[in-house]
């Protein structure tokens, strides 16, 4: 029986007081109890038109202009930390940028990076124990295949990592069958799909002796495949996996690729992260808002012509869309705001530390240069409620500092030629 | 062989654009402070909006005519692949594999072997693809397992045995064969039905790396490997058709009849003549000019409003039925693929475009209409591909022509640089917004290649209907310059001598057989080298370009048949 948001939030409460293990919270820092123990990275693309964007004002004293890209956030003000003077500089322009957003390292051989992402890196190092170590989502982010322009998330070596587009399948990874009714129905069907599972490992154990002597690019093919069974059983016997996680009921198909169904797969999308994040089937999660260059046209607002174009020509309709971005992100904000932590004091925002990035400053020019980062959530750790001018420090600062408010010790993220430390004046 | 183009940023840019002519440097600082914009002004055209950079081979003649064929690899089966092979094997029309993750693309095509791999995320689509066919196939046996319909542990065995080779492309080993009866068994042992323990056995066999892979492995013969006659029958099967052996092909690779390019030429004739065959050169040209992305490329729907849904579908169709026509209705050549005077329209095109084509030749299907239309990149599938949703785009065009047609790959625009024109007068004439492209130094040297080729097509709308008047109201003006073109500068008058142009060039038809390699081999530059393609390349530039020929001369290279070490 499907349970609904109320008896699911209910059941979140009761049964889930006692705090998460895991080796986050093992801090040497006297930060240790008030640090996020999750992450959200938001992209939405094409840079940004920054005469509408940048709020009026600074530091606390600041406001957004009735108009203006950044006023959809005024309800969750006091839980932003909107970031001037960020420069990406360690490569710019539409794809590159895609690349070391979120690596900090300059790409090679047309613009892919041997960078690890942000949030690939974290939840290597707080998600590794969860159902989902990370939780890669999308919208629109195939219908151009996968390339630098299609994908901003990097495992490692030149490895980009795919989103999943496609809310039924979200649905089906993250939900399927956890109904928490055990029967000899679902025992059978476990059985099956356990010897199924057993089947299709060794045959792939078998291939992988046969290749033995095949390249190095042959055999880590098959060493990939091998992760990708092992993880995929990990869940399917449910280890780790809380109860609660029961989940929304059934996400209808939809024709992803449409860009008419663009608001309802984000919304389908953002609504499953939040869930899985809330109830610890993962720590790490990211949404990724179409793609940098790309086909989307917001038609569903009457446009026209698609987001890239008109980031070039910088006109109302490039604001209005912008602005329907911006609301996406308060909406997500506000959503992880709405549900207590279950394992944590205040919400699952208080504890989620949710970063809103985008590949370029100017969409026109191509540039790097004050780069809009808005950081969000995070209360009792992160210096929310203000507008901050770094001044032009490179974005890989940013990075080290993700990094280590998520609890790491790291004096560097990405390439360290384009800056050490983190930022002053993140954190309360 | 492929040149690199780094953006070097720092303080200053330094722009190097090797294949742009004229070196272009800019040594603006990064700005620091924020100043406002000026407003755009209207509709203009998007300079800035390449294809994904790394995605065009660059052309060469062919230097190395060695016959060498190339590495040992695995192939996973691409979306399609798995839906058709599904198809064949079990008779249902799944769609699972059409929402399969997106494949990585590789210099331009989504089949490239080693980025083909399965991740987290597509082991999951494959599981819940396979266990819901499973599931439902497994509650017939009857019609799984027609030669020993009873619901025996013996006709499981024979069923695993006969389904599993088909599923497989080849028999299965013992080990193999033991370990799936295994299972089955154990599902019976512990309480399950026989369709229970099919449902195990299919569930699997859907799913396991000896469907998902084929193997173009070989066993070692001298200095080189040799690929069997089932790696053999799979190469050309999903080359020629997308999906697995038939039957017939099957049958030769049972009797080792696949040993020499006498025999694989003769199958390759023979699947060449059905209908998946016919359609192996529009499987490749929809990659290859990107025609795969007119099913997601937005229209403006008040401009367009007789653009729906059904004129889009059989836009890709007409332009599938063209490419089928001049490769096999005519035995075409290359010249033919560039320069054919028609397109095909069907009832649902004929309401839209036959103001610009004529009527076609017939009422039922598709048929030719022979009107003011020249070769493939006039096709209306290709002109409506690349352009804007309001409007025309003549710098995506000419990206197309320099990179797909010309394999001269062209620089994203240079940081710093103000894409949008948005200082020119939107009631000018096209080619005057334009020429702000080629004033400013820190574009020229791309736009000069860009822009011309792309004007030549302006007789076409956003939608590939003939015009004769832009979006504002001036006349289309289709005259220009192909600079830079085998160290040649080439005038052209419009779409049609631009046509001839590439119909008659050595490097488009060398370019042609580069992409149709790296589509056909799956392997990118840094895998099939000069001398990997050189046997499957070599006549082609010089010779008269058939494209069936090509083919031909593709499965039937040293590469089709061995593999070396590594």
């Amino acid at each position: 029986m499907p349970h609904n948001r109320r008896s699911f939030l209910h059941h979140l409460g009761t049964s889930f007081l006692a705090p998460l293990a895991g080796p986050w919270l093992l801090r040497r820092s006297a930060y240790a109890a008030t640090r996020p123990t999750r992450l959200v990275v938001f992209f939405t693309p094409n840079g940004t038109k920054h005469d509408a964007y940048w709020p009026t004002g600074s530091g606390a004293a600041f406001d957004f202009s009735p108009g203006s890209i950044l006023e959809p956030l005024k309800d969750i003000k006091s839980q932003v930390l909107i970031m001037k003077g960020i420069h990406i500089k360690t490569q710019t322009n539409h794809e590159p940028g895609q690349a070391t957003m979120l690596t900090g390292v300059k790409g090679t051989d047309g613009g892919r990076t041997n960078g690890q992402s942000i949030d690939q890196w974290v939840s290597a190092r707080i998600g590794a124990a969860d159902p989902v170590p990370n939780l890669a989502l999308g919208a629109l982010t195939d219908v151009w295949g996968a390339n630098t322009q299609t994908r901003m998330l990097y495992s490692a070596g030149h490895k980009m990592v795919n989103p999943d587009q496609n809310p039924s399948n979200t649905y089906q990874r993250l939900f399927a069958g956890r109904t928490g009714q055990p029967s000899a129905q679902v025992d059978a069907a476990l059985r099956r799909r356990r010897s199924v599972l057993d089947l299709i490992k060794d045959d792939l154990a078998q291939l992988k002796t046969e290749v033995a002597a095949l390249d190095k690019q042959e055999q880590s093919k098959l060493l990939a495949h091998t992760e990708a069974l092992f993880a995929m059983e990990k869940r399917m016997t449910g280890a780790g996996t809380p109860v609660s996680c029961t989940g929304p009921s059934p996400v209808a198909a939809m024709d992803v690729n449409a860009h008419d169904n663009f608001p309802a797969v984000a919304r389908a999308q953002m609504d499953m992260m939040v869930l899985a994040l809330s109830c610890g089937l993962t720590h790490v999660a990211s949404m990724q808002m179409a793609h940098t260059v790309g086909p989307l046209t917001m038609t569903w607002l009457g446009q026209k012509q698609a987001h890239h174009e008109l980031s070039h020509q910088k006109n109302a309709d490039f604001v209005t869309a912008e602005r329907w971005y911006a609301g996406q992100f308060a909406y997500l904000c506000k959503s992880l705001a709405a549900l207590p932590d279950p394992a944590g004091e205040g919400s699952v925002l208080d504890n989620t530390l949710v970063v809103w990035s985008k590949e370029l400053g100017d969409g026109n020019l191509h540039d790097g240069v004050n780069v809009p980062w808005v950081l969000a959530g995070a209360s009792k750790f992160l210096n929310t409620g203000r507008y901050l001018d770094f001044g032009g420090e490179p974005h890989n600062k940013l990075l080290t500092s993700i990094a280590n408010i998520m609890g790491a010790d790291t004096p560097s993220y990405g390439s360290e030629a384009f800056g050490t430390g983190g930022l002053n004046g993140l954190l309360r | 062989m492929r040149h690199l183009h780094h953006f070097i940023a720092g303080l200053a840019f330094l722009f190097v654009g090797s294949s742009c002519t004229g070196s272009i440097t800019s040594s603006s600082p990064l700005r620091e402070v924020d100043e406002p914009e000026p407003a755009a002004r209207g509709d203009e055209p998007t300079p800035s909006d390449p294809a994904a950079p790394n995605e065009t081979p660059t052309w060469e003649p062919v230097s190395c005519k060695d016959d060498k064929p190339g590495p040992r690899i695995l192939r996973r089966l691409t979306g399609t692949q798995y839906d058709n092979t599904v198809f064949d094997l079990l008779g249902v029309q799944s769609k699972a594999g059409a929402e399969f993750v997106a494949a990585e693309t590789v210099e331009g095509f989504a089949n490239n072997a080693r980025a083909l791999t399965v991740d987290g995320l597509l082991a999951e689509q494959i599981d819940r693809a396979a266990t819901s066919l499973a599931q439902e196939a497994s509650k017939s046996f009857s019609a799984l397992s027609p030669a020993c319909p009873s619901e025996t542990e013996a006709c499981a065995d024979d069923f695993i045995t006969n389904f599993g080779k088909r599923a497989f492309r080849r028999p299965l080993t013992s080990t193999e064969r033991a370990r799936y009866i295994a299972a089955y068994k154990a599902e019976r042992a512990a309480g399950g039905s026989h369709a229970n323990g099919i449902e195990v056995v299919l569930g699997a066999l859907l799913q396991s790396p000896g469907l998902i892979y084929r193997s173009e492995r070989g066993t070692a013969q001298g200095a080189t490997f040799a690929l069997n006659a089932y790696e053999i029958a799979s190469e050309l099967s999903y080359l020629l058709t997308d999906s697995m052996p038939d039957a017939a092909l099957f049958a030769a690779a049972e009797s080792n009849r696949l040993g020499t390019s006498a025999e694989i030429e003769a199958q390759a004739r023979r699947l060449l003549g059905t209908p998946r065959g016919r359609q192996v050169l529009s499987r490749f040209a929809q990659a290859w000019l990107q025609v795969d992305r007119l099913p997601n490329a937005p229209k403006d729907k008040t401009m367009f409003p007789a653009f729906d849904e059904a004129v889009r579908l059989s836009l890709a169709q007409g332009f599938n039925a063209f490419v089928e026509d001049v490769a096999f209705g005519n035995k075409g050549t290359f010249a033919n693929l560039m320069t054919a005077p028609y397109t095909m329209l069907d009832r649902n095109l004929t309401k839209v475009y036959a103001d610009s084509f004529g009527q076609p030749s017939s009422a039922a299907g598709f048929s030719r209409a022979t009107q003011n239309v020249a070769g493939i990149l006039s096709q209306p599938a290709v002109m409506a591909t690349h352009a804007a949703p309001s409007h025309t785009s003549p710098v995506h065009r000419g990206r197309m022509v320099r990179e797909r047609i010309f394999c001269q790959p062209v620089p994203p625009p240079p940081p710093n640089v103000n894409a949008s024109l948005d200082a020119v007068d939107p009631r000018l004439p096209l080619r005057q917004r334009l020429a702000a492209h080629v004033a400013d130094p820190k574009c020229a040297g791309c736009h000069r290649l860009l822009d011309d080729a792309g004007l030549a097509f302006e007789g076409f709308d956003a939608i590939g209907r003939r015009r004769t008047k832009e979006e504002n109201g001036s006349p289309v003006d289709t005259s220009g310059v192909l600079f830079d073109l085998n160290n040649q500068d080439i005038s052209v008058r419009d779409a049609e001598e631009l046509a001839d142009v590439a119909g008659r060039s050595a490097q488009a038809q060398g370019c042609f057989a580069r992409q149709w390699t790296t589509y056909a081999t799956g392997l990118g530059t840094s895998d099939a080298d000069q001398c990997v393609l050189g046997a499957m390349l070599s006549d082609f530039p010089g010779g008269d370009g058939n494209l069936v020929e090509l083919i031909i001369k593709t499965v039937t290279s040293a590469h089709f048949l061995r593999r070396s070490s590594i």
